[in-house]
């Protein structure tokens, strides 16, 4: 290494300053100046998690919401090179350090993935889709989904309920949020548990509707038949938002 | 080769150069961090404007001032982008925005001293000879140098000099500099390489006091800007000139405005005989 112990020393402490604001006497720095450093970069980082985290920041105190981002700034090694990606490593930070139960809001874990999933899906990269045609049976051919998609789970309905709303409200919520594959845009649709069970069917073993909806009525103990109606108005639903792009050729 | 006036690409302003047809800025930049591992409705609106325009790219997450050792993952990446988007250009900031396994998303000053001319030099060569291209090393704002041992004109020399990259002159950055650490914007140019200057910046910044001033890129450039832009090429070999406006961004048409008033300087200039003259002495 060429550069000398001291000057590594020397920006290692602007860089701790620009993070924890703390005090700091760095060699031949005008010390009137060095705040600048630590507004830029601060600004940096909580303009990003205000703009990925719009809802969350609603959802708390303007205290409870720049404590979280002050302690991540100042604890966390960001480790992505990429901004835009930063604020799923806050999430996971808010996580670890437990910020939900320290502010009594027991459902801020979900609203945060459910605010990040939201951009991920919007902006990850392409997928590969494979080839399908448009027309098809739709319970008896394999669908094909787009693939930018995730399947929650999740114990508050933050997709539905903004804040403090959502604490008396916990239960059992199934979101699927996808990329619509002509615009862009990110949807999401509520789910029932059993259709909830009946998409990852689909989705994991690549298979019909038909079989999904009857391994899904065996699970739920519930009548084949009565399911299969329920279960194609939803299929057809799926197909009408875009979710569903096609039907496998094979 | 890229010749005259460009303009950032930014995603508040995507769609109207997407869909501008006349006084179309020259060329695009944009950086590529913003725009890595990104599919989608913005990878589409890329794509679209890659296709109108030539392209150039100006890197924020390098950190080629580092004390830590270079992020190959981070570089196989931007290889992988590059071989898609094909940049005429690659810049970035002669600057750190990571340190101790943390990124900042900001530029820090380097320390100017000798020590840290051979770790950013060896750093350099090492990034051209990974990316099988040169880098454009940019002259960044700074607020107070940081146990510095020598100016920051000589610096930056020897570190294009040693590494053998090329140079992106910011002549804002020279202006803000002068006025925040009281020198002479006009003779800190005249001691820089300037045969090696392949792309200039030109921007708008922020008094927020009156002995300092901030690069924002939120604001019109200046008159004395334009006036030392004049001053400076009529010094340097024609290359393409950048127009940054990252915040508080106007209506196109004010942005076609400062586009034309730089490109009509450059047209006056390097037409001359008289610049000619001043670069070959």
């Amino acid at each position: 290494m060429l550069l000398k112990k001291e000057t590594h020393n020397i920006q290692s402490k602007l860089a701790e300053y620009c993070k924890t604001g703390l005090e700091v006497s760095i060699e031949g720095a005008k010390q009137d100046r060095l705040h600048h450093y630590r507004r830029l970069t601060y600004n940096i980082v909580k303009g990003a998690l205000a703009t990925a985290y719009p809802i969350a920041q609603k959802s708390l105190s303007e205290k409870e919401w720049l404590t979280m981002v002050d302690d991540y700034y100042a604890h966390h090694k960001m480790q992505t090179p990429l901004v835009w990606k930063m604020p799923f490593e806050f999430y996971e930070y808010c996580v670890a350090q437990k910020h939900g139960e320290k502010f009594n809001k027991p459902y801020l874990d979900e609203l945060l993935y459910f605010e990040w999933i939201e951009i991920e899906l919007h902006t990850m990269e392409d997928m590969a889709i494979p080839i399908y045609k448009e027309e098809g049976d739709i319970l008896h051919d394999k669908l094909i989904v787009t693939p930018e998609h995730e399947l929650l789970a999740f114990e508050y309905p933050v997709h539905k309920f903004k804040g403090d709303e959502l604490i008396d409200k916990k239960g059992s919520y199934f979101v699927l949020i996808f990329r619509k594959h002509d615009t862009g845009a990110v949807r999401f649709i509520n789910l029932s548990a059993f259709f909830a069970l009946t998409l990852q069917t689909i989705v994991d073993e690549q298979t019909t509707l038909e079989s999904a909806i009857k391994n899904s009525s065996v699970a739920f103990g519930v009548d084949y038949n009565q399911s299969i109606q329920h279960g194609l108005a939803f299929a057809n639903d799926l197909v009408a938002q875009g979710f569903v792009l096609g039907f496998d050729i094979l | 080769m890229i010749s005259g006036v460009g303009l950032g690409f930014r995603r508040d302003i995507a769609k109207q150069i997407i869909a501008l047809e006349e006084d179309k800025p020259k060329f695009i930049e944009f950086a590529p961090e913003n725009w890595m591992q990104m599919g989608g409705y913005w990878r589409k609106k890329l794509r679209e404007a890659a296709e109108k325009y030539p392209i150039m790219c100006h890197g924020l997450s390098l950190s080629i001032g580092s004390p830590e050792d270079l992020d190959f993952e981070f570089l196989k990446e931007l290889k992988k982008f590059f071989d898609e988007f094909k940049p005429e250009v690659y810049s970035e900031h002669l600057s750190y925005s990571k340190c101790d396994n943390a990124h900042l998303y900001d530029l820090l000053p380097i320390p100017f001293r000798q020590d840290a001319i051979d770790h950013v030099s060896e750093r350099i060569r090492i990034v051209q000879d990974y990316l099988e291209r040169p880098l454009a090393i940019e002259n960044v704002s700074y607020y107070t140098a940081v146990a510095a041992e020598m100016d920051e004109a000589s610096f930056i020399s020897q570190i294009v000099e040693k590494s053998g990259c090329n140079l992106l002159l910011d002549v804002n950055n020279v202006y803000v500099n002068a006025f925040n650490h009281n020198y002479n914007a006009k003779e800190f140019i005249e001691n820089l390489p300037l045969d090696k200057v392949k792309y200039i910046h030109m921007a708008g910044h922020e008094q927020v006091s009156p002995d300092t001033i901030i690069d924002t890129h939120g604001q019109p450039i200046i008159d004395p800007v334009f006036d030392l832009f004049e001053w400076t090429i009529e010094r340097i070999s024609p290359v393409p000139i950048l127009l940054e406006r990252d915040f508080n961004i106007p209506q196109m048409k004010e942005l076609q405005e400062e586009i034309a008033r730089l490109q009509e300087i450059v047209d006056k200039v390097w037409a001359s005989d008289y610049a000619s003259e001043k670069r070959n002495s």
